[in-house]
């Protein structure tokens, strides 16, 4: 089951929550049928969980919202996308683990 | 059965990771497909002035309009384009000017006096040849 911390991301709400954040965001664009996606959504609930409050973590569906993958580039999935005040700040492409993704989150707090 | 099979050489056999060290995982991704990025953004055409000059109630800040190529090239976002001269309704030569009166007065003065250093030409050798010969 996803966190509740989890946003779910449209090309509607991208600009409020993620643009105009206050806090960082994690941008997971992801698809149902994407066997890695899967692999990290868990580590994500995690990480929403434990960084509430500091960190967003929210999702694109790219089947859903293709529009949102080409305007950043999406080329392969997961692709992780830090946004800090309106910009991408950090470009993740591929599984990471827990760690790694802590580390990426502690150098933006 | 088991004896026909080859050991594998030790070249195949993948390294060991160094004790201690932990395993990363794989950076597993899949590739997807989307259709590309817009390279441009749509622009927008500013309407071309008429050619008797920007009126008086029109912005003169804007730079002069350029033709960029839109990505979709739609009809109904092409600006109107002002008329070019055709090759055919280009200005004709200037004529060229007329011989003034000054002129021929000049081309007839010279006329008159070449006729006449070639007739006193002509005079001073005679006088010359009566006078100076023996």
């Amino acid at each position: 089951m996803a966190s509740s911390n989890i946003i779910i991301l449209t090309k509607d709400n991208f600009a409020k929550q993620v643009l105009n954040s206050a806090t960082p965001v994690l941008v997971d664009f992801w698809a149902e049928w994407c066997g890695p996606c899967k692999m990290i959504a868990p580590v994500l609930d995690e990480l929403a969980d434990e960084y509430s409050g500091k960190v967003a973590i929210a999702k694109v569906n790219i089947d859903e919202n293709q529009e949102l993958a080409t305007e950043y580039g999406v080329r392969a999935i997961p692709t992780l996308l830090i946004f800090q005040n309106g910009q991408v700040a950090e470009q993740i492409v591929g599984l990471r683990s827990k760690r790694d993704l802590k580390a990426s989150f502690d150098k933006l707090t | 059965m088991a004896e026909n099979i080859p050991s594998l050489p030790g070249g195949a056999v993948p390294p060991k990771p160094p004790e201690g060290s932990k395993v990363q995982p794989k950076k597993e991704t899949v590739r997807i497909n989307l259709p590309p990025k817009p390279s441009a953004a749509p622009t927008i055409k500013l309407p071309t002035l008429p050619p008797g000059g920007p009126t008086a109630g029109a912005p003169s800040s804007f730079p002069p309009p350029t033709q960029i190529a839109t990505p979709t090239g739609s009809k109904a976002a092409a600006a109107p384009v002002a008329p070019r001269p055709s090759p055919s309704r280009a200005p004709a030569p200037a004529p060229r000017p007329a011989v003034s009166a000054l002129d021929k007065a000049l081309a007839v003065v010279a006329a008159i006096v070449v006729i006449a250093a070639a007739v006193s030409t002509f005079l001073c050798m005679n006088v010359l040849n009566h006078d100076g010969l023996p």
